[in-house]
């Protein structure tokens, strides 16, 4: 799965806004939205901030995508936390899933080890995402699932899908 | 001035179509006395400012209000950066901090140990702070704020002799969540989510 895949994605599941924390697995997506204009993108430096900002715009009926890292669900823990269990404010979020099988980097391993549990406590209902052909369609089904206002959804890049290799 | 005349005075120009978002404490419970209805009640420390963001990037013909507190502010300075880069182009929003210097909340310790010169903190980031001692200047901030003139973020510094107001909101952050999400759809003049699609 390419960025330009995963982009047009986005465009074809009625994105409206993009907030990101660009990690280097979702970088080419981020780099091309905030390059192409067509949805508008919201540039953070912590993922807590980026679960705020998309979490007021879906109030206000804004179509909104968080682009982040895996390891972004800890940072964003307690703003999540918070917002899911105690404020129904939801979000929708594109997770890329550092920390997989077949990561070469130390420091990547417990980012998927947290990963799962956390998307559990937080009763964030989930999907794993591997193939380019599934993006556009399981895009419109977690909006779908965030319409009905009781759940935050998460789409879990796989990075046999990002196609990378670091 | 105190942490009511400050809001009041940032209150008494708001227009019917806005909204406001509040941080917890005495602020929140302030606003529930003043203005229950179309005010997000939210229970967490640095949130305010993002989730006002939000709102006023997808309702820019909504005013958006975001009462943070001192506290709260300092907990989420990574907030600053994308303030600094996205108010410029947003005449909706409107970003006020009570500051009282402490955690009032959870028993009056000082909220730093430091000096704090706030239009120096903003404006690091871009942005154009002014510090409030007192409710015209506060009032007067908000007046002279008008298309093409750059809107001050309003830092008020308040002290508060009476006690922190009881708890005496009868709506939890659910409930507010949904009569936000419900007066924004009826403000933009859009459908209201639906929740189901069988019936």
């Amino acid at each position: 799965m390419s960025a330009e895949d995963l982009y047009q994605g986005m465009l074809s599941a009625g994105v409206e806004l993009a907030v990101a924390l660009p990690d280097s697995l979702l970088s080419p997506l981020c780099a091309m939205t905030a390059e192409r204009g067509e949805i508008p993108y919201v540039q953070c430096c912590d993922e807590a901030t980026a679960i705020g900002i998309a979490a007021g715009a879906n109030l206000a009926g804004t179509c909104t995508l968080v682009l982040m890292e895996n390891s972004g669900l800890r940072r964003a823990c307690e703003t999540l936390s918070r917002f899911v269990l105690s404020h129904r404010l939801h979000v929708a979020m594109l997770l890329s899933h550092r920390g997989a099988f077949g990561e070469a980097n130390w420091w990547g391993l417990a980012h998927s080890e947290t990963m799962a549990p956390h998307l559990e406590m937080l009763r964030i209902k989930t999907e794993h995402v591997t193939a380019a052909v599934d993006f556009e369609d399981a895009l419109r089904r977690a909006y779908s699932t965030l319409r009905t206002g009781q759940s935050s959804v998460a789409l879990v890049a796989e990075r046999s899908a990002l196609s990378v290799s670091r | 001035m105190n942490s009511r005349e400050f809001i009041e005075a940032i209150l008494d120009r708001a227009g019917g179509r806005s909204v406001a978002v509040v941080a917890p404490g005495r602020t929140g419970e302030l606003l529930f006395r003043i203005r229950p209805a179309r005010t997000l009640f939210v229970d967490s420390m640095g949130d305010v400012c993002p989730l006002a963001l939000g709102i006023a990037m997808a309702a820019r013909e909504i005013d958006v209000y975001a009462f943070e507190t001192d506290g709260g502010l300092l907990m989420n300075l990574s907030v600053l950066p994308v303030l600094g880069r996205r108010m410029p182009e947003l005449d909706n929003l409107r970003i006020a901090i009570i500051d009282n210097r402490i955690y009032e909340s959870s028993g009056g310790m000082p909220s730093r140990g430091c000096p704090l010169d706030w239009e120096m903190l903003f404006s690091a980031f871009g942005l154009h702070a002014r510090v409030c001692a007192d409710p015209e200047a506060a009032a007067s901030a908000v007046t002279a704020a008008r298309p093409g003139v750059r809107r001050p973020i309003l830092i008020g510094s308040v002290s508060n002799d009476a006690a922190v107001p009881a708890a005496a909101k009868t709506i939890d952050g659910v409930e507010s969540s949904y009569l936000v999400e419900a007066e924004l759809a009826r403000l933009r003049g859009i459908e209201r989510r639906r929740p189901a699609a069988k019936s």
